[in-house]
């Protein structure tokens, strides 16, 4: 729909209710092959609004849903696209669809409802307003948006606030995203990135292994701990693991000096070789042992290895699908923000003794 | 040194599995088969299983590592549901099962297994389960030599656990024999009894409901609640185990465990907090108070049944007693029904009607709590009928998983018509994702220590204490079976139970 403001200005605006009625269409329509005979039939599913803001054209829609068909298995939802392009104009349209599966052995199909909204960068202040009155009443709001300096527009930021939980990937486009890192907190009760999430196979293999009173002896005589990466330089998901390994053991400090009392240690990270994901290992050395975490089945060049199965690794998917139980909080990386990314910029390498 | 895991948080999203060794008796079998090899290869394949995990399989049959691990994988082809078979995956999974042949009464037998764990063990203890998934009556011969064997002492502070199938006992008398042989070999903290019953994600969602949603616990008792009814119909019949269900029949293998359980889940208190001892200490409380019949007073109150041959759907099937290995005057119940009473101060006076059966109309297990009518109807019924139909509710265990509400509306348009419509909760559509099988979840319980969906000795005992007399009376009467025709929903006797209390059964 085209308005004209008081200013006179034209602009493409979207009516929310026309997209509902355009929803009850849809569905309405659904409902005839069921009542003819002609289809199985369909549940309308839906457990949860899921926002999802990317920016750029039409593959990104692709791949967002890509993600919905997978994650929609397991959260049902009535998914809300929000497509930022690049543009001075004002503009937001809206379209409505429907994304179906038949689970297996079923004549029903499962539908959920998707809209899309797509705006421009001046338009995105319009996007609140629609949004609100798109939220499916008293279901859990959950808004993605991996592109985490969109959250520097206007009205993508009031958009978060309507959600229960806001899940942003500080991996993707780093360099972009840097100055909104430290703010991750403010969006919200329930923050998520998942660039700490990726690291939750390291994290439960470390402490799986120090479940032991045997293997934590070594935590006692600690010496270094080292966090492979590629290069040696972190990505965000080093850096948190770093940080975490820190912030667990209770050693604080900065640069090369991590005290814990009087023990003192050296931590940093390592140039891990060629690797298909973000940490290659974690070391950690004391004075007469040493226990290294590698992921894909690499052997350790000396001491005890616990291996990582590269097939462990969830997909991004499969985080977000987790990050989706809105009302279950984790211990947050948001109480070890600050090293985390501290030890990211600083990217401190410590070499192999 | 530190005391406690600094890393432990992470360990609380998952439950927590230290490294282990899983011993099977019976790993030739059907359960092993058709249950436990897929539950413990979707648990690896969605990382739940610890780093060092190993099971070592047990039979006669004379299988190597390879052999078991080949018959293995073509198993999980035919019964792994829901969870690709990826060649790279499985072969990670393959090398974590080995096979020790012998038999069970063979001291030597225990020694290789004995070694095997040790050597397993080298680096890391590792706790060790024994699974018996024998013979019922192979139980106390397994206990023992375990016993002798010295196997079922911790090592290295890593604990032994043994994990006994159902049934527990053929009666009261042989369970706590059993009970005997299992006591002398492991703690009651280190035995798990089985009712995978319990495992069931819908089973353990009526405790969420009740427990976790406010609104039904002040409707929760005799005073808002009619009657309540259970039902366990399989459509089945016994499927070639003709020769062990003469032997059991329908009271023991379904109700004296899985119904009453379920009717334990259903009734009982609420627990102080969700923890094997609560728990099971109120399952075992309700258990407990559940009425026990005088003999004289169990016909009034029981009706056990057999199918007979039919035609259903154009198939011709036979009646129990032209089944393989069933003596043709078999007097073996298929079908049960029971009018239950829990004599405590929130049911007393609510009749609770379980009924199972096999070669019912359909396989459907399923919980209905029949609320009270509204005290006076001042609306127009179809038919001219006084009373409004009263509000149900309906717990579905398998299939269709769900919870649904039946309540009056009033019909569109003019008049003052009512009719029932339902309000429906469906596990399928609501959460999507697949629900874990029973054996995955008890499996891994029993690996991380957890026995709050196990039961107890005491609870298998209540259980018994409240069938014997059914089956001391039946025993000792010659019912006229075949009552009930293959495809019908059990005899007549079973409805006329309940109409002489004003009820009738629900169809499912």
């Amino acid at each position: 729909m085209t308005l004209q403001n008081r200013n006179g200005e034209l602009r493409q605006t979207v009516n929310p209710e026309a997209l509902l009625s355009d929803l009850n269409r849809l569905w309405a329509e659904f409902g005839k092959g069921a009542a003819d005979n002609t289809q199985g039939g369909v549940v309308r599913a839906c457990s949860l609004t899921w926002i999802t803001v990317v920016e750029g054209d039409g593959a990104n829609v692709r791949q967002v849903d890509e993600m919905l068909a997978e994650v929609m298995r397991v959260h049902p939802s009535r998914a809300i696209v929000v497509l930022v392009r690049d543009g001075e104009e004002r503009s937001l349209k809206g379209s409505v669809s429907a994304q179906c599966w038949r689970p297996f052995g079923s004549k029903q199909q499962v539908c959920i409802e998707r809209i899309l909204l797509e705006t421009t960068r001046a338009g995105a202040c319009d996007v609140p307003a629609v949004l609100r009155a798109l939220l499916v009443a008293d279901l859990p709001v959950v808004l993605f948006c991996p592109n985490t300096h969109l959250l520097g527009l206007d009205g993508i930021r009031e958009s978060s606030k309507m959600a229960d939980r806001v899940v942003v990937d500080m991996a993707f486009h780093e360099s972009q995203c840097l100055d909104r890192w430290p703010r991750l907190p403010e969006l919200g009760r329930f923050v998520s990135d998942l660039a700490w999430d990726r690291i939750i196979r390291f994290r439960r293999a470390i402490a799986a292994h120090f479940n032991t009173v045997t293997a934590r002896a070594l935590l006692d005589n600690l010496e270094s701990l080292r966090v492979g990466t590629r290069d040696g330089s972190p990505a965000p998901e080093a850096a948190y693991l770093l940080s975490w390994i820190l912030h667990s053991l209770g050693y604080t400090g900065e640069g090369d000096t991590w005290a814990k009392g009087d023990h003192r240690i050296a931590a940093g990270f390592a140039a891990g070789g060629e690797v298909s994901c973000p940490v290659a290992f974690v070391e950690f050395q004391g004075a007469n042992q040493n226990i290294r975490f590698v992921v894909g089945g690499k052997n350790g060049s000396h001491g005890k290895t616990v291996v990582i199965p590269l097939g462990d690794t969830p997909s991004d998917t499969e985080l977000l699908s987790d990050e989706m139980v809105v009302e279950y909080r984790r211990r947050s990386f948001e109480q070890f923000l600050p090293t985390t990314i501290s030890l990211f910029t600083e990217r401190r390498y410590l070499a192999d003794e | 040194m530190a005391d406690a895991n600094p890393f432990g948080d992470v360990l609380q999203d998952v439950r927590s599995v230290p490294p282990s060794v899983l011993v099977i008796f019976g790993a030739s079998g059907d359960l092993t088969r058709r249950k436990l090899i897929p539950a413990l290869y979707r648990l690896f394949h969605d990382g739940r299983l610890p780093q060092s995990f190993y099971v070592i399989g047990n039979s006669r049959t004379d299988f190597s590592d390879d052999a078991f691990r080949e018959k293995q994988k073509e198993d999980l082809r035919e019964f792994l549901k829901d969870t690709p078979l990826h060649d790279e995956e499985w072969e990670r999974f393959a090398k974590r099962l080995f096979y020790i042949p012998g038999d069970m009464k063979d001291p030597q037998l225990y020694q290789r297994i004995s070694g095997k764990i040790d050597e397993l063990s080298a680096d890391v203890p590792h706790e060790v389960v024994f699974y018996l998934s024998t013979q019922p009556s192979f139980y106390p011969l397994a206990v023992d030599m375990l016993r002798e064997s010295g196997l079922n002492k911790s090592k290295n502070d890593a604990p032994r656990r043994v994990v006994v199938e159902k049934p527990i006992g053929h009666d009261l008398e042989s369970a706590r024999d059993l009970e005997r042989h299992l006591t002398a070999a492991f703690d009651e903290s280190d035995t798990y009894r089985i009712d995978h019953y319990l495992g069931k994600e819908t089973v353990q969602n009526i405790l969420a409901f009740r427990f976790a949603n406010g609104i039904f616990e002040p409707l929760w008792n005799r005073r808002y609640i009619d009657h309540i009814q259970i039902t366990g119909a399989e459509s089945i019949g016994v499927e070639g185990r003709g020769a062990y269900y003469q032997e059991a029949g329908a009271l023991r293998d379904m109700v004296q465990n899985h119904l009453l359980q379920v009717m334990a889940t259903v009734m009982m208190e609420p627990y102080t907090r969700f923890a094997p001892g609560p728990v099971r200490d109120e399952r075992a409380k309700l258990l407990r108070s559940i009425r026990i019949y005088d003999h004289d007073e169990v016909l009034s109150h029981s009706v056990p049944g057999q199918y007979g041959p039919a035609s259903v759907g154009g198939q011709d099937l036979p009646g129990f007693r032209q089944e393989p290995g069933v003596k043709p005057d078999a007097q073996t119940d298929t079908y049960a029904a029971v009018k239950l009473f829990v004599d405590n101060w929130r049911w007393s006076g609510v009749p609770v009607y379980i009924r199972t059966g096999k070669r019912l109309p359909k396989r459907v297990t399923d919980v209905a709590i029949q609320f009270r009518a509204a005290p006076k109807n001042m609306f127009a019924m179809p038919g001219g009928a006084k009373d409004v139909e009263p509000n149900l509710m309906i717990l579905r265990i398998q299939p269709d998983e769900g919870i649904s509400l039946r309540f009056q509306s009033k019909r569109p348009g003019s008049g003052n018509q009512l009719r029932p419509v339902g309000m429906d909760f469906n596990y399928g559509s609501s959460f999507g994702t697949r629900t874990p099988e029973a054996y995955e979840t008890l499996l891994l319980d029993a690996l991380a220590g957890d026995p709050t969906l196990y039961i107890r000795q005491d609870m298998v005992e209540a259980s018994w204490q409240v069938v014997m007399p059914i089956l001391e009376v039946w025993g000792n009467t010659k019912f006229d079976f075949p009552n009930y025709a293959s495809g019908t929903w059990g005899p007549e006797a079973s409805d006329e139970m309940l109409a002489r209390g004003g009820h009738v059964w629900r169809r499912p």
